[in-house]
């Protein structure tokens, strides 16, 4: 089977897993809609957009961590050494970063949503905050789904994933929030293109870095 | 002998860097310009100045005001009292301001050369469009060139911190550098020698990112005033410290040497990466702030910050700094391979 | 333990050099030229005390390599 094949079969495999266990995809909405909660709680409406963007990207950061640590820790290990005799490391990685950004995107779009109604929707250039939030999105979901993978094979766990996802992704997050505020904003003469550029050069960055390292990481 | 030679010219490299980055003069500059009228439309105003390394009473000097927004037109002081070498008193006829109230202030003789102070003096006149009184000093441009550091304000005498400070920074990228691609000969070969070389080379690098973090805090504390600012590469170089810390805290976390050495490269590879894209990326998009030289566009050293006086002692800083690292990683490594070898006997 | 705790306090010596600048600006202007240079000896001086930590500890861990060796 070719590369695309195998990947395409993975994901679908990862949908079905994500079907037969579906309370696992609500936890993290749940997640998701209770985090705004408490930060409607906290703050009412917010006014001011520095902060606005901040919580709200702070929010995504951590749904991110939750929702895509289990894609390697939910794996035992009986079926990790099944997946190793059948399919390449390339095609388990591709597919399983692909579910991940789709999910996020999911969450992303779900937890704006709340986060609007509930807290307020200063966005003013509604499509440069959605393809912000679609690229942010991508690079947050690629980046934690290595992380996941390099802390899953450090004995899965949950602390050391934050502490070597963290400085990782907080590149693509410094831009991710600069380029919400200019949308929200919606102040942007032109259309802030370097920042664009930069945020899926990063993108396609990380993806290449696991592409080529994790049939190292895979191999035991 | 033979193979210390390195050694040896990095030791000498830093100890010229130390005597020369020490030793050799800042030029002269004007400190302070303070004016006795608010206004300079009233009658004969006095400015003291006071100047930095300057030689007032060793030649004849020339003083005179430059409206900061209208370049070309200069007026001359009328009468100039010379204190000592560091101070001079010009008195200059009454000016009125064109376009802006704010003056520039020039002194030249030929022992300093052209020395200036932009927004020298703020007058409280607001009277515009009257032509001020205009005169054509005499200025040799060869005159006062010396082998000096430049005079910078708010920077001053600690303009030699680049010699100290930044090479801390260049030598701990050359570390990573170096053990990314020892980290990428490992995952080639699966050579535990190179796996060493790498991770001890990353725990020298640490030693010199926490050094320039708290340099670069003191000399942030003496020249913005803050021990932090919020800046993209100081932001950048703590965040690579976490990522390498966090290296650390993922190598110690797992016993088994052979995963340990594979997990940890890739993770030190991963985080490389990202901290070229934060330090080499981030700085230069538009609309960052950063304090340090070439905001927003082009970070790093441009003519304007590194004149000829600098470059040979700041090289020779870098590359000194760089082999004493490398020696440092070097000497760990070799420790590291006798306890490997004591443990295995 | 001790050397992290000596290295600490070598940095708190160290800063008040920095944050005294404005009080003898004048004596140091007299001595060293401008006040500035406060921030060049600290940094020379943390560059110094961090090499010498590091180069304790390197010590440290080559006695307990003797000591193992001798066993």
């Amino acid at each position: 089977m070719s590369l695309g094949a195998q990947t395409w079969a993975m994901v679908r495999r990862e949908f079905l897993q994500e079907q037969r266990q579906k309370y696992a995809l609500f936890g993290v909405l749940l997640y998701v809609v209770s985090t705004v909660f408490v930060s409607k709680f906290g703050f009412k409406v917010i006014k001011d957009v520095p902060v606005w963007n901040a919580l709200f990207w702070t929010i995504l950061l951590f749904t991110s961590v939750i929702a895509v640590a289990r894609s390697f820790q939910q794996e035992t290990r009986g079926r990790l050494l099944y997946l190793y005799f059948l399919v390449d490391p390339r095609a388990v990685i591709l597919a399983k970063m692909l579910y991940n950004v789709i999910l996020m995107n999911i969450l992303a779009v779900a937890g704006y949503f709340f986060y609007g109604i509930l807290v307020g929707n200063p966005v003013q250039d509604t499509g440069l905050f959605f393809s912000t939030l679609f690229l942010g999105c991508t690079g947050l979901g690629i980046a934690f789904t290595m992380i996941s993978a390099i802390a899953s094979r450090a004995g899965n766990n949950f602390t050391l994933m934050s502490i070597l996802g963290f400085p990782i992704v907080i590149p693509l997050l410094m831009l991710t929030i600069r380029l919400s505020k200019i949308a929200v904003d919606g102040a942007a003469i032109e259309t802030p293109w370097s920042y664009i550029m930069a945020l899926v050069m990063m993108n396609v960055l990380v993806t290449g870095l696991a592409y080529l390292l994790f049939p190292y990481l895979w191999r035991d | 002998m033979k193979q210390n030679w390195w050694k040896i010219a990095g030791s000498l490299l830093v100890v010229f860097s130390l005597i020369a980055g020490l030793q050799i003069r800042v030029k002269p500059g004007l400190l302070n310009t303070v004016s006795d009228h608010a206004s300079t439309s009233e009658a004969p105003f006095k400015v003291s100045i006071s100047g930095y390394n300057t030689n007032f009473s060793q030649a004849e000097n020339q003083v005179w005001l430059v409206n900061d927004t209208l370049r070309k037109i200069k007026t001359c002081a009328s009468k100039i009292t010379v204190t000592d070498d560091q101070h001079i008193i010009a008195e200059f006829p009454p000016v009125a301001p064109a376009a802006d109230p704010v003056f520039g202030l020039a002194v030249y003789n030929s022992a300093d050369g052209l020395l200036f102070k932009p927004s020298a003096i703020n007058t409280t006149d607001t009277f515009k469009a009257v032509i001020v009184q205009s005169c054509t000093p005499k200025v040799d441009v060869n005159a006062g060139k010396q082998f000096a550091f430049p005079f910078r304000y708010v920077l001053y005498e600690s303009i030699r911190n680049l010699f100290f400070h930044v090479p801390m920074w260049f030598c701990m990228i050359a570390l990573l550098t170096w053990s990314v691609f020892n980290h990428i000969r490992y995952l080639r070969t699966f050579n535990a020698k190179y796996d060493v070389i790498a991770d001890q080379t990353i725990r020298t690098a640490i030693l010199f990112g926490i050094l320039g973090l708290i340099t670069g805090s003191v000399w942030a504390r003496v020249t913005w005033g803050a021990w932090w600012v919020d800046d993209v590469k100081l932001n950048g170089a703590a965040i690579t410290m976490l990522a390498y810390l966090a290296y650390v805290v993922l190598r110690n976390s797992m016993e088994d040497k052979e995963k340990r050495a594979r997990i940890g490269a890739i993770y030190s590879i991963f985080a490389y990466v990202m901290m070229i894209a934060l330090l080499g990326i981030l700085p230069r998009l538009k609309g960052t702030d950063t304090l340090h030289p070439g905001n927003g566009g082009n970070p790093g050293f441009n003519q304007y910050d590194l004149d000829s006086t600098m470059r040979p002692v700041f090289y020779s800083a870098v590359a000194g700094w760089v082999i004493i690292g490398l020696w440092i990683a070097q000497i760990r490594t070799r420790i590291h391979n006798l306890k490997e070898a004591s443990e295995n006997q | 333990m001790k050397q992290i705790a000596l290295f600490i306090l070598m940095i708190v010596l160290a800063s008040p050099l920095a944050a005294q600048q404005s009080v003898d600006d004048k004596l140091y202007e007299a001595l060293h030229g401008h006040a500035s240079f406060h921030a060049v000896f600290a940094v020379l001086f943390i560059i110094l005390c961090g090499i010498l930590f590091y180069l304790f500890r390197l010590d440290r861990k080559v006695s307990r390599l003797e000591k193992d060796l001798k066993k």
